[in-house]
């Protein structure tokens, strides 16, 4: 299990997280939604400490950190090494191959054979479409490629917990679908996910819990049936927005 | 005598001064001074605040404001014919012959500049690379060693050659602290032949081949190391 307790922070400017406390299930998916600008990309940042909180408390099964204290690069490694995140613009990188890319964490940072990552990569790539684009450089694919090979370099790394920020966000909509389909069949396999959206559909089919993020708070925090349909009329005006209507 | 028995006479001596000094003096100056260059870069963008990395950013930054700041001519002078001149006791602190004072120069010189460029470079590497390294679990240095630097080495190969290209001529310099480099043979036979337009221009030929030779060396490098980047595109 996953969680977050009073996890505070101020960039400065009045914006950030006020006081989030939220508990992501193991082998369940929780989709994060809420409006632009609401904190969903800060709260997923905090989980894999690519943002520095100023105060809170961090648990991972027997991880337990004070997060009003500076922590230890170890410390921050330990927690890394359990997550895998997604990132809305891909982040690819571009100086190695689609199979450099896949095995370069497990080679350099788990010190896993060559061969074996290899190996690994070969399968990974087959499930998420591509097992004929091993040798070609990401700038080379296109957006709805990059974005799944970026979930087979997550995946190559075999994370306890797996982050989506927003991961089509940046696609059009017949390359998005290409993406939704593989991450659906992780959430169908039982992983621990954890994934901010803007599509409603897609969060309503695959959420088993659901976190409303508004203001830099937790606007709501439970079942996804509920949520959709009987929202608050706060919720209702969030879901209302991203509708449109001619 | 004829231009061409200028040429023909001058030539073997301005190529063994080629071989034996110009050369040399460029290729161990720039791979000393591109190893100190990434050093002062590394150590200029550090974002540790132990006092001892911080004591070294001081250093790092006064060394560059050195030697970008004065003209490559003068730190040669300071070097080999300054340096001797502290004394204690009426003994030289510090003896150097022409060679390793030239190679001295010409490394820290080139190091200033190139460290400005690394540095520039790997500023110029987008923070989301950073990110993508940092949550596979990769420390600092390897984020730099793996990820980082190769592509950082991609965006400095123009200016790095650049600065080469620029040593190889300033080479021509050496001759100022007794060095019998190229420039140094061509002035002697200025004054032997009574022909300075041959012997310069013939000399000024030379540089202009090894240059070219680099260009080429550069395109090459560029090519090789642009594999993964669309004709066209910037990333
Ligand atoms: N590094 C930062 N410095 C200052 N403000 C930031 C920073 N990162 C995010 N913010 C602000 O915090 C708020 C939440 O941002 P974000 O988490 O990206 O929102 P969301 O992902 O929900 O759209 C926004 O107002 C954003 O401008
Ligand atoms: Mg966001």
């Amino acid at each position: 299990m996953l969680s977050v307790d009073h996890l505070t922070k101020d960039f400065g400017n009045g914006r950030g997280l006020h006081d989030v406390s939220v508990q992501f299930p193991a082998e369940q998916t929780t989709v994060i939604v809420g409006p632009s600008g609401s904190g969903k990309t800060t709260l997923l940042r905090h989980l894999d400490f690519l943002e520095t909180a100023d105060a809170g408390r961090y648990r991972f099964d027997d991880l337990d950190y004070d997060l009003s204290q500076p922590l230890t690069k170890q410390e921050v490694l330990a927690a890394r090494q359990k997550l895998g995140i997604v990132f809305q613009s891909y982040n690819l990188f571009p100086h190695l191959t689609v199979l450099g890319n896949i095995i370069e964490g497990p080679v350099h940072v788990r010190h896993m054979a060559k061969a074996e990552a290899v190996t690994q990569a070969t399968t990974l790539l087959a499930q998420v479409g591509l097992a004929d684009k091993a040798s070609a450089y990401p700038d080379e694919l296109s957006g709805g490629q990059q974005q799944r090979i970026a979930i087979a370099r997550m995946m190559a790394m075999q994370p306890e917990y797996m982050l989506f920020d927003e991961p089509t966000s940046a696609l059009d909509p017949e390359l998005e679908v290409e993406v939704l389909r593989v991450i659906q069949q992780l959430a169908t396999a039982h992983n621990s996910l954890i994934i901010v959206t803007h599509n409603m559909a897609f969060a309503e089919s695959v959420a088993d819990h659901i976190v409303f993020v508004e203001d830099g708070t937790i606007g709501y925090d439970g079942d996804p049936h509920t949520f959709f349909a009987q929202p608050t009329d706060r919720i209702r005006r969030f879901l209302a927005a991203g509708t449109f209507t001619a | 005598m004829s231009t061409w028995t200028i040429i023909e006479k001058s030539l073997p001596s301005l190529l063994v001064a080629m071989l034996k000094y110009t050369i040399p003096l460029t290729l161990i100056s720039f791979a000393l001074g591109l190893i100190l260059a990434v050093l002062v870069a590394l150590i200029r963008i550090s974002e540790s605040h132990n006092p001892l990395m911080r004591g070294l950013k001081g250093l790092a930054w006064f060394y560059v404001w050195i030697f970008r700041g004065t003209p490559l001519l003068v730190q040669l002078f300071i070097v080999f014919f300054g340096l001797p001149a502290l004394k204690v006791n009426g003994h030289a602190l510090i003896e150097l012959n022409a060679w390793t004072a030239g190679i001295l120069t010409f490394s820290l010189n080139t190091g200033a500049y190139a460290s400005e460029t690394i540095r520039a470079s790997i500023q110029s590497i987008p923070q989301p690379q950073w990110e993508a390294a940092y949550a596979l679990g990769m420390t600092r240095p390897k984020v730099l060693w793996r990820i980082i630097l190769p592509q950082a080495a991609r965006v400095s190969l123009p200016p790095l050659s650049n600065s080469f290209i620029s040593l190889v001529k300033d080479t021509s310099l050496a001759s100022g602290i007794t060095i019998i480099e190229m420039f140094q043979v061509s002035q002697q036979f200025a004054a032997l032949y009574y022909n300075p337009l041959v012997s310069y221009s013939l000399v000024a030929f030379l540089y202009l081949m090894l240059s070219t030779l680099l260009t080429v060396l550069q395109s090459y490098l560029e090519r090789r190391t642009s594999r993964y980047v669309r004709v066209g595109q910037q990333f």
